[in-house]
């Protein structure tokens, strides 16, 4: 008995050991040098696989950027230290580096705000609920609040309110689109970080069965088109869309909004976040 | 040589590894949105499946059969086919680098393949010789590709058709493979076992 179990263990053993010394020497024997560049790109890439710039995953990135095939802007994670010493590596110039951005929940139809026609029990996900035939939500472009958002999230800046409402931490926040996408209703959008304003609602249905389904919806009143002095603010089916090239901050209309849909950033304070 | 080409026909069509024994069904099902990457997994698990059945036959010839530990081949195979395909890849990365382009990331994935682990025991339970044994690999491998190909094939013309939603993606590749499946087993008689 002992001697098997001795003999098997040697062989395997013995085994293990000539195989591996194989493989050593083939590694010696057949290596190939790989760019060095690519690792040291690797280094500066956030590493968080995230896919947003569409190369599987950052190690992907890093090789397709020294290929030439993307471009640097693609990474929406980078902060722009980064960026700027992938631009000097690669030995291009660093060209206009977009604004950051970050995502927005475009709704405040919560548990207790919006009206609930039926009780959805199935598999708790957003993108499971919204293929069931009627929306268990009265309003049909709101919010879910099953919190897909904050499951795709890999950084951990989006988490579920009390509500059932997902809060964005905006300055965990890279902007990789990851919540936009998952979200089966389009509620959450990639917005500049700096945005003086965001309308908190995405229904573009008319003002009656709006409030009949939510008490903070958007009516469509055109109360804040009329306070705008920039006119930065039109209707598209029934739901207000701020040019925020126009539009100045002055909060006007987010004072006339009856149902408070539209809601200001604290942008001096972010101002103060981002020279700092 | 009858008896040769009776077992490779047997290995690629009768005995059919994804559509008769039912191994390698993760590619069958994964890889065949497209003719191109099917036909490159096929190439690179046609490759893998002989080099490991030679290897096993070998390894369990000259090593388990002779100690008495042949209760030991399966742990000795799944070693022993780790890193043959680590080597392989080492090989061809260094050798053939459009070949390594072309399959490399197959190539990883086929390590971890039910029908690779299958046929190295298939092989050692069998009782052929060598080149039996390279015979029955190189049918098994070409019938791996043949489905993989087919597969492909069917499922590309089947993007432009209207099904019912319940049917589409992978429920209809299920009951295609299904068919398919009953299809190859019109093989049956074609060789006698």
């Amino acid at each position: 008995m002992l001697k098997e179990m001795l003999l098997a263990s040697g062989v395997m053993g013995g085994l293990g050991i000539i195989f591996a010394a194989g493989l050593a020497w083939a590694a010696g024997k057949f290596s190939v040098d790989s760019d060095p560049k690519v690792e040291l790109l690797s280094s500066l890439l956030p590493g968080a696989n995230c896919g947003s710039c569409g190369c599987s995953g950052c190690s992907g990135y890093a090789e397709a950027l020294v290929a030439g095939t993307v471009s640097v802007d693609a990474c929406n994670v980078c902060d722009a230290e980064a960026k700027q010493e992938i631009c000097s590596i690669l030995g291009v110039e660093a060209s206009e580096l977009g604004k950051r951005q970050v995502a927005k929940v475009r709704c405040r139809g919560d548990y207790s705000l919006a009206r609930w026609v039926a009780r959805y029990e199935g598999a708790q996900d957003c993108r499971a609920a919204s293929m069931v035939g009627s929306s268990p939500k009265g309003c049909r472009e709101g919010c879910l609040g099953l919190g897909t958002c904050t499951t795709v999230c890999t950084f951990g800046a989006i988490t579920l309110g009390e509500d059932h409402l997902p809060v964005v931490d905006e300055e965990k926040c890279t902007g990789c689109g990851a919540c936009a996408a998952a979200c089966p209703r389009h509620v959450i959008a990639i917005m500049d970080y700096d945005a003086p304003l965001v309308v908190r609602c995405n229904s573009h249905g008319r003002g009656r069965p709006v409030r009949e389904n939510c008490q903070v919806g958007c009516l469509g009143c055109r109360a804040c088109v009329k306070a705008c002095e920039q006119d930065a603010i039109t209707m598209v089916y029934n739901l207000a869309v701020v040019d925020l090239t126009k539009c100045i901050g002055c909060g006007a209309c987010a004072e006339k909004c009856p149902s408070g849909c539209i809601e200001m950033s604290q942008i001096g304070e972010k101002k103060e976040i981002l020279t700092a | 040589m009858k008896e040769m080409l009776l077992l490779l026909v047997g290995s690629a069509l009768v005995n059919n590894f994804v559509l008769v024994r039912f191994l390698g069904i993760c590619p069958f099902l994964g890889m065949t949105r497209q003719l191109d990457t099917a036909l490159g997994m096929g190439l690179a698990a046609s490759l893998v499946l002989v080099i490991s059945a030679m290897a096993s036959w070998l390894v369990n010839t000259y090593i388990l059969a002779v100690l008495n530990l042949e209760f030991m081949q399966i742990v000795v195979f799944i070693l022993m086919i780790a890193c043959l395909v680590q080597l392989l890849e080492m090989v061809l990365r260094k050798m053939m680098p459009g070949l390594y382009q072309a399959m490399g990331i197959y190539l990883a994935l086929i390590t971890t393949n039910c029908a690779i682990m299958g046929i190295a025991l298939l092989v050692v339970g069998s009782g052929y010789t060598f080149w039996q044994t390279t015979v029955f690999a190189i049918g098994a491998g070409l019938g791996f590709t043949l489905a993989l190909v087919m597969m492909a094939g069917i499922r590309e013309e089947l993007e432009f058709v209207d099904v019912p939603p319940a049917a589409k993606g992978t429920s209809l590749a299920l009951l295609i493979a299904g068919i398919m499946s009953m299809g190859f087993l019109g093989f049956a008689g074609l060789v006698p076992m």
